[in-house]
């Protein structure tokens, strides 16, 4: 229990990290802006409370908000996804019932589920995010172009992550 | 009043998202006005500190190219000193007089943090109240007009630069001053728009623009970029696209600007808005 407690507390840190001082700092024409942090709450343990999953997203999405000027915008898309896990959840469940999953990552979901889970709430995600962000003008198409390009980088992102750790150890 | 509260704890979890996506909104939608005052951005003192040290870091990447800018605007400079001028009128003396009175002070400043990919783009300078810098100074670099002070931590400032929706550059055509303001169209950071220029106004590309002097945050004539292209928008508007000339991709040193004579401006222009 508390090994999961630190595992999460590290990966908080270490992601935020990574988001700010180098993803943010990549300019890919503009269009491409991957938001790995979200993995996050993704990867929370799946017994845990969903009023915890809830808060824990708006601490996440606030610490990415204060580090990148942006007040509310990542807030909203991730208490967007800390609300819709447990449906997505119960939406990838195999039959015999969703206790049977022991960790959310490949190993845990299997490789097509894992996908999926990341697809789905990656695109959740960035779907929300663009939109609140192009709030003030709307160019449609840009719009698309925009969550489509990153949406697709992010879950690129997920994937060589998790290849990279279960090599290296057990499910960080 | 019974089933209301078994209605609100069967729905708790769904009226715990509602009210925190409620915060978050008050918190986007009052981030958006000019005048605010929170502690929630890179002006923030210990986001500075990590951007600060994130930046001592990566300023090596950047030495070379930051030298060579340097040289060149001491070679300008060193070009407008009185001492590389030769005097033709041998009797008229110098003198420090009172003709002259300052009206810009400027305070050299290093960005720590800077994006140009998202709508509304923010940079974060290393200097703060402590140096004299407030809220709504300009901020420039030696090739051009980079943005304004929003906000402002005792050791950090943060900026929202022309690559921003939010913000309206008073600007005009250096040859024929007519005027118009310029705004970011959130696509590439290397151009900008200009509006409000009416269709008889002679415009080509290459023509360069400036800011105008309507402004009381920027000094008069600096430079913003040259028309890359026009076109006709609507019945009595040009559309006139501006290739800035401050890169943003790599720019580092910049430049905050000190209006001595702002705040005597906005109180006669504000006591005369009053009389309408």
């Amino acid at each position: 229990m508390i090994g999961d407690l630190f595992r999460n507390i590290v990966r908080f840190i270490v992601l935020l990290m990574v988001q700010v001082l180098v993803i943010n700092q990549i300019e890919l024409t503009g269009y491409v802006n991957p938001y790995i942090y979200i993995l996050f709450i993704m990867m929370l343990p799946i017994n845990m409370n969903k009023h915890m999953v809830l808060l824990l997203s708006l601490l996440m999405g606030l610490s990415v908000d204060i580090f990148s000027n942006t007040v509310g915008m990542h807030t909203s898309a991730c208490l967007l996804i800390g609300f819709l896990r447990p449906f997505l959840l119960n939406l990838i469940a195999p039959r015999e019932g969703i206790e049977i999953i022991l960790s959310l990552n490949v190993k845990g979901l299997g490789l097509n589920k894992f996908l999926l889970y990341s697809a789905l709430m990656v695109s959740t995600h960035h779907t929300w995010l663009y939109i609140i962000e192009a709030f003030t003008f709307l160019h449609i198409f840009d719009l698309l172009l925009r969550i489509i390009l990153s949406a697709i980088a992010t879950i690129l992102l997920i994937f060589l992550s998790q290849l990279f750790l279960n090599n290296r150890r057990e499910s960080l | 009043m019974k089933n209301f509260f078994l209605l609100l704890r069967k729905y708790n979890f769904f009226l715990l998202f509602l009210i925190l996506q409620g915060v978050s909104f008050y918190l986007l939608v009052n981030n958006n006005s000019f005048h605010r005052t929170t502690f929630i951005n890179t002006s923030n003192y210990y986001v500075g500190q990590v951007y600060e040290s994130y930046s001592a870091a990566t300023d090596y990447l950047k030495l070379s190219y930051n030298n060579r800018i340097l040289a060149e605007e001491n070679a300008r400079l060193l070009n407008e000193m009185r001492m590389s001028f030769y005097d033709l009128d041998s009797t008229q003396s110098h003198v420090r007089d009172s003709l002259y009175k300052q009206q810009y002070t400027f305070v050299e400043a290093k960005i720590i943090n800077n994006t140009v990919n998202k709508i509304n783009n923010y940079i974060t300078l290393n200097k703060g109240s402590m140096h004299g810098i407030k809220k709504e100074m300009a901020v420039i670099s030696s090739s051009g007009v980079v943005g304004i002070v929003k906000d402002v931590s005792q050791h950090f400032s943060s900026v929202i630069s022309i690559l921003n929706s939010n913000i309206k550059i008073s600007s005009k055509i250096k040859k024929n001053g007519y005027f118009g303001s310029l705004v970011w169209d959130g696509k590439s950071p290397r151009y900008c728009n200009l509006l409000d220029i009416p269709i008889h106004a002679q415009v080509e590309a290459g023509d360069t623009i400036i800011t105008s002097e309507y402004s009381n945050i920027f000094p008069q004539g600096i430079m913003i970029g040259v028309v890359s292209e026009t076109s006709v928008v609507g019945e009595s508007f040009k559309g006139i696209r501006v290739e800035l000339t401050v890169n943003f991709d790599n720019l580092s040193y910049v430049y905050v600007v000190n209006n001595l004579l702002k705040e005597e401006r906005s109180v006669l222009e504000k006591s005369s808005e009053n009389d309408r």
